[in-house]
């Protein structure tokens, strides 16, 4: 049974069409990365996974359930449906290529403001919760200090980590390491890898072509808001005979 | 400097004092409300609502206090009433508004997109953003001005005297038409008003402290 699944997805920016009627799917413990070139449509569909981009048309289904929500008429989330969605977005972690972290919040700070406030878990227990999974990942030392004390990666580390703290099904990551340094994608690949072997439920926008082909279970190629190649990763990186696979992998060597 | 005059003096001074504190702290409060709510129309997707929010600011920031006060305290519609103290708020509550929306606006304009995003993705609520990540990162951005422009409105707040309100103004120079004593009455008054100026500077510091205002800065 799929954790989630989106049903005939599409979006339109005005006349732009940047995803078109997509179907996707993905099992519990399953590691998807999404490649393609800039513009194709990436971030659009992992984003409308947790309606920070509404979809035009189409369903989506987390946990067996549609997700429900409503339109004003500029095509924006109604307050109402604002609401509603927390429960849904809950479920859904994410990572994002800017880091995101609460610039007035402490490294604990950010990570139990979820569990807290949204999940309703006591302060004592989520703080619990949060200096072990930082001990896993070697910044317990860190939880006082502000995010922008922190490196790029250490930044990074502690947004997956504030994302995992949730217990979410699913998490998604736009980008992860595209605005790091290169000496710092390492670390923050590593611990991605780590949570790959653990059984996390992954979907991952990527440019690191050695982590799609050596940590995903699948690859989905997009172009022009279509998902034109997918596979496993041997398909996908070892096929000779699909010309636009053939042209984007050049272009990234070119 | 005539001691005796000053003590003669100095209770009906406090009590101007007490007025004038008054006055702008609920002043400051009432048009950092009716500020924030016009900031957040001006930030609307309704043309009309931004515009008549727009048109808001532009009258209140472009006509001088006085003919505002003076307009509330001697014109007001439907036959009301209103006392020289109420007048006088609602007049500096209404200016205040109009210069709090602007510094709130840029404030809110301010606040990466991403850290709003990243609470929505969590699964927080509206409220919650608000209040948690929003009104935060807004009030850590705009103190300074913000506190620059509440010690304006209290220096400001003097013009109230114009239509009877016993502020520290009004009462300094009645004092002073009745002693001829400029240091003894309007001195000592503009003494006090340093005092409440400099209160409100000492709040930024705490706030800035308590806010941690520099952490996040490397
Ligand atoms: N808010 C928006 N308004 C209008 N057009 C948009 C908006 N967001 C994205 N687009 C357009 O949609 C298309 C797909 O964008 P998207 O960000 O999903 O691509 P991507 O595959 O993630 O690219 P990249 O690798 O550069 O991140 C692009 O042409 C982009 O210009
Ligand atoms: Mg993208």
């Amino acid at each position: 049974m799929p954790v989630l699944e989106l049903v005939n997805i599409s979006k339109t920016f005005g006349t732009k069409t940047v995803v078109q009627s997509t179907n996707f799917s993905i099992q519990k413990g399953e590691v998807v990365s999404i490649i393609g070139p800039s513009g194709a449509g990436k971030s659009s569909l992992l984003r409308m996974i947790n309606l920070l981009e509404v979809p035009s048309s189409g369903q989506i289904v987390i946990d067996s359930q549609p997700v429900e929500y409503k339109l004003n008429r500029a095509s924006h989330l109604t307050f109402l449906s604002k609401f509603k969605l927390s429960k849904v977005r809950s479920k859904v972690g994410m990572v994002f290529q800017h880091f995101n972290l609460w610039e007035h919040k402490s490294v604990l700070d950010n990570i139990i403001e979820g569990p807290v406030n949204v999940n309703k878990k006591s302060k004592r227990e989520a703080i619990r919760h949060a200096e072990e999974l930082l001990a896993r990942v070697g910044l317990l030392e860190k939880k006082d200090d502000y995010p922008g004390m922190l490196s790029g990666g250490q930044q990074q580390r502690v947004a997956i980590t504030r994302a995992l703290a949730m217990e979410p099904s699913v998490l998604l990551f736009d980008e992860p390491t595209s605005s790091l340094d290169p000496e710092l994608v390492g670390e923050v690949l590593q611990m991605m890898t780590q949570l790959a072997e653990e059984g996390m439920t992954m979907i991952v926008v990527t440019h690191e072509m050695r982590f799609a082909r050596q940590v995903s279970d699948r690859v989905l190629y997009m172009e022009e808001g279509r998902i034109v190649a997918e596979g496993t990763p041997e398909e996908i990186f070892e096929s000779k005979d699909n010309a636009r696979l053939n042209r984007f992998f050049s272009s990234l060597h070119g | 400097m005539n001691l005796e005059t000053i003590a003669q003096v100095f209770p009906f001074l406090l009590k101007g004092a007490l007025v004038t504190f008054e006055i702008s702290i609920l002043a400051i409060v009432v048009g950092t409300l009716l500020g924030f709510f016009l900031a957040v129309l001006r930030l609307s997707h309704n043309k009309l609502i931004r515009f008549l929010a727009t048109a808001y600011i532009w009258v209140f920031r472009g006509v001088p206090i006085l003919m505002v006060l003076v307009f509330i305290y001697y014109t007001p519609p439907f036959g009301i009433t209103l006392s020289a103290f109420a007048a006088g708020l609602l007049g500096l509550s209404f200016n205040a508004a109009a210069y709090k929306a602007e510094i709130i606006r840029t404030g809110l304009l301010a606040i990466p997109k991403g850290q709003i995003e990243a609470a929505e993705a969590i699964g927080m609520t509206p409220w919650q953003i608000l209040i948690r990540i929003r009104i935060p990162q807004i009030i850590r951005f705009i103190l300074p001005t913000y506190i620059s422009n509440s010690v304006a409105l209290l220096k400001e707040s003097a013009q109230v005297s114009v239509i009877t309100v016993p502020d520290l103004m009004l009462n300094a120079q009645s004092q002073f038409s009745s002693t001829y004593m400029p240091y003894e009455t309007l001195g000592v008054a503009a003494v006090l008003y340093l005092a409440m100026t400099s209160l409100l500077m000492t709040l930024q510091i705490y706030t800035e402290r308590k806010l941690n205002l520099n952490a996040g800065r490397k």
